[in-house]
């Protein structure tokens, strides 16, 4: 039992490091969510974060919270924050009734795929901590981003079927039909999703690959390192017999530029837009 | 060859290894046992409610639990909220579900006179789980006419679902065990993993169906987690133990004569079939509805009423009501690993009760073993 004790009295040693408390204190519960505080610059008001805050570098290094689907109450508590950001995927929903019966501020904002959510995602972030012009000027970029892009995408004559492939690890391989993230960033950046008969993801099968006869596969980055390059994605089943497998036509984006709907958003596009449309004319 | 080859000699090994037991391992009184158990539970119930975000003295929890409130106003975090809506809570669901799955593990045991068996480890909870989220996913997807308080997790409806997968597996299991013989019986483990492996099939095809939001809550099935602890289902599983706890008399009489054998329990003027069908339904309400509240948690069914056993020896008079403080004293350890030990973020549960379970189990084996003839 001393054992236990002496234990836990090691494992709460942490809790008590972080004392004094008056400015924002804020725990973020979201990748996009983080990428959107620091790119407002109150990255340092950031106390800690779930794993799916991967970037920028600075977030990665805070406490983590756990996955923003498992949290637990206690371990939010004991980073002691005073404001919490998330997406409406935080949960289990008894814990965030728990932090907010304990008196913290929550905030939960959708997370629909879309420029106007992730530009009103911003904005309502900026006013909760003070950074109302940093919002402003973000949401600006974005929008001249998109609608440059959006002018050239309405020009085109063909667009590419593409295939969106999420994968990690060997066994998971699974692709992107309507209603996704994906699928709307396969739009904005000026091509059609291969896959339309489903909403959601489904299971890759070579057969299916093989029947949307997609010209592009695209991947996260992350999935791709976890293929172990492009090779791994020809290697998938049925993508060499597409015109995408036979023209090597790979396209792979960081993940939370690709999905996130955050700050890099307008990059995110632009980036798409180039490698679908490499020979457009008017390319910058 | 080899069932039928066990099947003639373990009736007399059996009897044999509880004499044995009942000469040698009934060194401790009953009362001592309690009494330790009780000591243990307020320990770790003290414990539970000291460590966290905030570490809390004794003299704070006691103010608090006495005064209903704490005389601090100007605290962040009022210690009566971090005890009475996030610690409390979970203590008194991880001891209620622990008091549950190990009882339902002595009744389980008892009724196939076989001491290796297990909610979790014969398909018990799997089905309980498989039903549950087959309610999860199919509700949402095809009874869209309901009304929303009728779908989904937050339904009473899931309850009873889980129940009803417990229950059909423990019956489907006795009939099976019942062909063999009714006595220990090497099909009736075979029959489990045969359960277990169409469970798992069948939960991954209901992954598939499953939309994102779904999938996370199938996944929380496979692991169990304490984080979901709420007063209102603190008071229906309380409601269903104690339902069940007013049960324990007869149970106990009836597991203690079934022991004997089935022959001769019928001779001794006991209506064995109705034990046997009491036993199920009432084993199977426990599992279920502790499964389909914290997800599955396996292993606790096999720890307690064996190491219980070991010192109280076999009888289910004393076993059983002691096995509900075993299991509380067991899942309520758990649970303070389970929220410490990777702190701020916290581990499922099942992961540590497994990872505690799993080998202990080898271990029984291996013991099992030595004493031959019970296992070859």
């Amino acid at each position: 039992m001393k054992k236990l004790i002496t234990l836990a009295l090691f494992l709460c040693l942490p809790a008590s490091i972080f004392a004094e408390a008056k400015e924002l204190r804020i725990v973020t519960l979201n990748g996009t969510v983080s990428e959107i505080v620091f790119a407002l610059g109150k990255g340092k008001l950031v106390v800690g974060n779930d794993t799916s805050s991967l970037y920028p570098p600075e977030a990665v290094a805070l406490p983590k919270v756990g996955y923003q689907r498992m949290l637990s109450a206690e371990g939010i508590l004991s980073l002691k924050p005073n404001l919490i950001l998330g997406l409406e995927y935080a949960g289990p929903p008894e814990v965030i009734e728990q932090l907010k019966s304990a008196g913290l501020k929550v905030i939960i904002y959708p997370g629909l795929p879309g420029v106007e959510p992730a530009l009103n995602n911003i904005l309502a972030i900026g006013k909760e901590i003070g950074a109302e012009k940093e919002a402003q000027k973000i949401v600006q970029d974005i929008r001249k981003k998109h609608s440059k892009i959006a002018e050239k995408v309405s020009k085109l004559k063909s667009k590419p079927k593409v295939l969106f492939v999420y994968h990690r690890g060997t066994s998971l391989a699974q692709v992107s039909g309507i209603e996704t993230p994906a699928d709307e960033m396969i739009r904005l950046g000026g091509g059609v999703n291969a896959v339309s008969g489903f909403t959601g993801f489904k299971p890759i099968t070579p057969e299916a690959v093989i029947a949307a006869q997609p010209d592009i596969i695209l991947i996260p980055s992350r999935g791709l390192e976890s293929l172990g390059g492009k090779d791994g994605v020809f290697n998938l089943p049925g993508v060499k017999d597409t015109p995408a497998g036979k023209k090597l036509r790979v396209v792979a984006i960081d993940d939370l530029v690709l999905l996130g709907f955050g700050p890099r958003l307008g990059q995110g596009i632009e980036e798409l837009f180039e490698s679908f449309h490499p020979k457009t004319p008017d390319k910058k | 060859m080899i069932v039928s080859s066990l099947e003639t000699s373990s009736p007399e090994t059996k009897t044999k290894g509880e004499e044995k037991k009942k000469k040698t391992g009934r060194k401790v009184p009953p009362i001592l046992v309690y009494a330790v158990l009780a000591v243990g539970l307020f320990g770790i119930g003290i414990l539970s409610l000291k460590f966290g975000s905030i570490q809390l003295s004794t003299g704070e929890i006691l103010k608090v639990l006495i005064s209903g409130q704490d005389s601090l106003s100007e605290l962040e975090v009022p210690h009566s909220i971090l005890i009475w809506n996030l610690r409390m809570p979970r203590l008194v669901l991880s001891m209620l579900v622990g008091a549950c799955l190990a009882s339902a593990g002595v009744c389980i045991q008892g009724l196939f006179r076989n001491p290796l068996v297990e909610p979790g480890f014969i398909g018990v909870s799997p089905g309980a789980a498989l039903a549950a989220s087959t309610w999860i996913v199919f509700s949402e997807k095809i009874l869209t006419f309901f009304p929303a308080e009728l779908k989904g997790k937050e339904s009473f409806l899931l309850q009873l679902c889980a129940f009803a997968g417990a229950l059909s597996v423990s019956f489907f299991l006795h009939i099976v065990s019942k062909r063999e013989g009714g006595g220990f019986s090497l099909v009736l483990v075979l029959a489990g993993i045969a359960v277990n492996a169409t469970v798992v099939s069948l939960l991954g095809f209901l992954s598939y169906l499953a939309d994102d939001t779904q999938l996370r809550n199938l996944t929380f099935w496979s692991l169990g987690s304490m984080a979901v602890a709420s007063w209102h289902k603190i008071y229906l599983l309380g409601a269903v133990l104690l339902l069940v706890t007013f049960f324990f008399p007869v149970l106990a009489r009836g597991l203690d004569a079934l022991a004997l054998g089935e022959a001769e329990a019928f001779h001794t003027g006991f209506k064995v079939r109705r034990i046997r069908n009491l036993t199920i339904v009432l084993a199977s309400l426990l599992v279920g509805v502790s499964i389909s509240i914290c997800g599955n948690i396996a292993f606790v069914g096999l720890i307690v009423p064996h190491i219980l056993r070991m010192v109280l020896g076999p009888g289910h008079r004393t076993l059983l009501p002691a096995s509900l403080f075993g299991g509380a004293l067991l899942l309520a350890i758990a649970d303070l690993t389970a929220r410490t030990i990777a702190f701020p973020s916290e581990l499922p549960i099942g992961i540590i009760a497994a990872g505690i379970g799993g080998p202990f189990f080898l271990f029984l084996i291996l013991q099992a073993k030595r004493r031959e003839g019970e296992f070859r």
